[in-house]
């Protein structure tokens, strides 16, 4: 089980990214827009100036059990053994064991 | 050397049917599986708690999910279901209030309805449950191991098998032990097998109990 801490910190920077998610796409719609460089500038800055944790690539998927950073499944939203035993438990729907 | 399979898992698509049963486009598929997650959680710590009270114990076989667009449908196999009824019917509402809490969402509807078991013995959940029980109160593991083949005897399956692993009486050297009563075909994909897997902790450690239950041949 992944530490505590590391948990929270994912949890802060959605908080974040979801706060300042309008914000980011209109400046990125505008900054294409804009014809100059001089405004482009300008308004590279003002994406510069919310705070790191805003940005969706410092995002990552962690297992929603055990807060799993690696072997996460996008579509299930667990990691690999946690979806073993839940899948051998009949809990995820529709899952049988595939065989062709 | 060969190791075996689940054999719930192996039966998904033939003979078992799955715990829960809704359907869910891919982006909301995680979703709705952390809920389903918080309804169980939400249901056995409830059973958990009261279970002081009542000094029964109750075993909930299985939890069944159902979901539709604006209701979810909850439904409870449980075995000794005293607590829940007796109550004046107040036990159940008390825990679709709880797990009510737990969701934020206006837009469905819960509904949580029990079904006694028949055969409560006949589960392996709750023959596990009652293996733990009596290990914990000191009874020499074969003697409970015993009494459970028994008990599920009289509930005529036609074949059972239980293990337990670990540090049996408290040894040093943890082994395996297993009896098995009647045919318990674990290839046979036709054959319904029901089986548990339950942990106890102990002062030594920890002991796996597993138990398969052959109930029908389709």
């Amino acid at each position: 089980m992944a530490r505590k801490s590391l948990i929270h910190r994912e949890k802060k920077r959605q908080r974040l990214e979801q706060k300042y998610h309008l914000i980011r796409r209109s400046s990125k719609k505008k900054i294409s827009k804009v014809p100059s460089l001089s405004e482009k500038w300008e308004i590279h800055g003002k994406l510069q100036s919310p705070p790191r944790n805003s940005a969706p690539t410092r995002l990552h998927r962690r297992c929603f059990l055990t807060g799993r950073p690696r072997a996460n499944y996008r579509d299930f939203g667990l990691s690999g053994h946690i979806l073993r035993e839940m899948f051998h438990a009949c809990l995820l729907p529709g899952a049988i064991r595939s065989s062709w | 050397m060969g190791q075996k399979i689940n054999p719930l898992g192996f039966r998904l698509g033939t003979t078992q049917r799955h715990h829960s049963f809704w359907f869910a486009q891919p982006k909301n598929y995680s979703v709705g599986l952390q809920e389903d997650e918080k309804i169980r959680n939400c249901i056995k710590n409830y059973v958990q708690k009261n279970k002081r009270i009542s000094s029964g114990f109750e075993g909930i076989a299985r939890i069944g999910i159902k979901k539709r667009i604006d209701l979810i449908q909850v439904i409870i196999h449980i075995g000794f279901p005293n607590l829940l009824i007796e109550g004046q019917t107040r036990g159940i509402e008390e825990l679709q209030m709880n797990v009510q809490k737990e969701f934020h969402s206006v837009n469905r509807r819960l509904n949580i309805a029990i079904t006694r078991v028949e055969k409560p013995y006949g589960q392996p959940n709750i023959l596990a449950e009652y293996i733990a029980l009596q290990l914990k109160n000191r009874v020499s593991f074969r003697k409970a191991m015993k009494k459970a083949i028994e008990l599920a005897e009289q509930t005529d399956t036609k074949g059972i098998q239980v293990q337990i692993a670990g540090r049996i009486d408290g040894k040093e050297i943890a082994r395996v032990e297993w009896i098995r009563e009647g045919r318990v075909p674990l290839q046979t994909i036709c054959a319904k097998i029901d089986h548990c897997s339950y942990t106890i902790r102990t002062i030594y450690g920890v002991l796996g109990i597993k138990i398969w239950i052959f109930v029908d041949e389709e």
